[in-house]
């Protein structure tokens, strides 16, 4: 199974195994993993997963979509490497995954 | 309920082989729905002709599958232009486009630059409270902060503030008549008072055209003027706006009074707080996951479903309780626990999925300011008489849970 990184905005570091087809954002709320809020459960519509992409893995995960840039234009401290959690979908290409998440998603 | 008494010593005996006898539950219903969790955590409410979801995991799946759990009951299916919730009443795409259209207006980051203003207005609400020697927090705090704030987002000038509310809360009253039949009289009064709160919005609706404010009045006639008034019209748009001034105001309004009345019981609360304020916004998330202001809210099956091992046939309306979900203990350690150390919190006082209340930014940011200003005023709240229940008379699951009253006292620092 992939294993992604997730990196709370303070440094701590979580591993987990993401089974394939699940979304990144899936991953963190299955596995207790702090940071990442997912209020709209991964419709696309609330932006509290938002997290920022390590530059290595930029061109896998690629950028937003149409919708997804939409609402990142709301959220808080967005760069480049800024995406939605829920939008991202485990493959076996992502294995090794790193993403970071900002300091608040609310 | 107080502190302690979620989790209670010997709740009273509970046979779900027998139909719940849901008035002796409006308290306290959360040894009720450990029960239920347990035993039927899909439980078919025959009184009420409803499934109820009590687990987390349920419940947030439910949720995430607005697909198969539609929101618009079975009566209102092809009929959008009857529902008087329009967002509440609506699925994707329809849904997605009403939250897009206020969704600017609604965001931690439209909040955050709000911040003097609510900071502002929780000195006003202060200062005014103070006078007295008696605070009650229902009538001075509660109730004013939300309702201010819920119609200055919409763009309501001051002067128009309690004539809108007052209309509102009529319609809200006819509105739960009209289940039951409110005849001709009732019918015509519905007219007069949109009409009347027509008459209010108009003449802004007419200013902001000329000169836009950052409100929800001016993104909705934006819209209307883009797509025009046979897709969004002016009636959708006062029943949009009512939408977001309704579900803001009672909702609001209990959080702070639990909140509250909670810090008059609980003196080790506050001063944890006091020494260490950045406790505020952890406070606010495990009140609404302690004891949610919304209970629970229904989901309406569009197809034959199975939950948990339980066949649910095709129309069948499952309530999400989203107090029992809370205190799912797979979920969360020690639920019945008010704590401030919970690192996750991820409740579901808001709903979760696409209909999660776009109000959240706002009560976490008004209630914030209100707490912080307080911290830095009074060194304790005492309680000078007994928090007063709202009563509610319980048919169902789907109940508010708050106070009518709630008496303290705020000593000076
Ligand atoms: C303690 C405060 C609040 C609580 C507990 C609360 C709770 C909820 C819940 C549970 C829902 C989901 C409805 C569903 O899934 O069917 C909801 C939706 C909604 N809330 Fe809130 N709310 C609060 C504050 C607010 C505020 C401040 C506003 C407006 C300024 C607001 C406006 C709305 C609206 C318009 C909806 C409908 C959203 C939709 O269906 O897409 N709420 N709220
Ligand atoms: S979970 Fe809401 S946008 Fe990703």
């Amino acid at each position: 199974m992939p294993k992604i990184t997730y990196v709370e905005f303070d440094g701590a570091s979580h591993v987990v195994e993401v089974p394939v087809g699940q979304s990144v954002m899936q991953g963190a709320i299955r596995n207790d993993v702090p940071g990442i809020e997912a209020d709209c459960g991964g419709a696309c519509s609330c932006a509290t997963c938002h997290c920022y992409v390590d530059a290595q893995w930029l061109p896998l995960t690629g950028g937003p979509g149409e919708i997804e840039a939409a609402m990142l234009d709301l959220a808080d401290n967005v760069h480049p490497d800024s995406r939605l959690a829920c939008q991202i979908k485990v493959s076996e290409a992502l294995d090794g995954l790193v993403v970071r998440m900002p300091k608040s998603q609310r | 309920m107080t502190t302690t008494d979620t989790a209670l010593a010997s709740p009273p005996a509970i046979d779900l082989s027998k139909p719940i006898q849901w008035q002796d539950w409006w308290r306290n219903p959360y040894p009720l729905y450990r029960v239920m969790r347990d035993e039927a955590p899909v439980y078919f409410d025959e009184q009420n002709g409803c499934y109820l979801l009590t687990r987390y995991e349920d419940i947030w799946n439910t949720l995430s599958d607005y697909e198969r759990f539609s929101n618009i009951p079975f009566d209102l299916i092809g009929h959008p232009e009857r529902s008087l919730t329009p967002f509440r009443n609506a699925d994707p795409p329809r849904h997605t486009w009403m939250r897009q259209i206020v969704q600017p207006l609604f965001t931690p980051k439209a909040m955050r630059a709000l911040a003097p203003y609510f900071n502002g207005l929780a000195d006003e609400l202060l200062d005014a409270a103070e006078e007295g020697d008696v605070v009650e927090v229902s009538s001075q705090l509660a109730i004013p902060l939300p309702g201010r704030v819920t119609c200055d987002l919409l763009g309501l000038p001051k002067e128009r503030h309690q004539l809108f509310l007052d209309l509102t809360a009529e319609r809200l009253k006819l509105l739960h008549a009209q289940y039951r039949g409110i005849g001709a009289d009732g019918a015509r009064r519905f007219e007069e008072v949109r009409a009347d709160l027509w008459a209010i919005l108009e003449p802004i609706a007419a200013q902001r055209r000329i000169k836009p404010e950052n409100d929800a009045i001016t993104l909705c006639f934006q819209e209307q003027d883009r797509v025009g008034r046979d897709q969004l019209s002016d009636d959708l748009v006062v029943d949009m706006l009512l939408a977001l001034l309704t579900g803001g105001f009672h909702t609001t309004q209990h959080l702070v009074e639990m909140l509250l009345s909670l810090f008059a019981d609980r003196d080790d609360l506050w001063q944890r707080l006091r020494a260490d304020p950045t406790l505020v916004a952890p406070a606010i998330e495990e009140m609404l996951r302690w004891d949610p202001p919304v209970q629970a809210l229904p989901r309406f099956a569009n197809q034959a479903q199975e939950i948990a091992g339980v066949k649910i046939p095709e129309h069948s309306v499952l309530y999400m309780v989203f107090g029992s979900a809370n205190h799912d203990e797979r979920t969360f350690a020690d639920p019945e626990t008010f704590s401030l150390d919970r690192k996750i919190n991820r409740h579901t006082a808001f709903a979760v999925g696409v209909h999660h209340c776009p109000g959240a930014p706002v009560t976490r940011f008004e209630v914030r300011a209100l707490l912080e200003k307080m911290l830095g005023r009074y060194k304790r709240i005492e309680r000078a008489g007994p928090s007063a229940r709202m009563k509610i008379s319980m048919t169902s699951v789907q109940a508010m849970h708050g106070f009518e009253k709630v008496p303290v006292r705020f000593i000076r620092a």
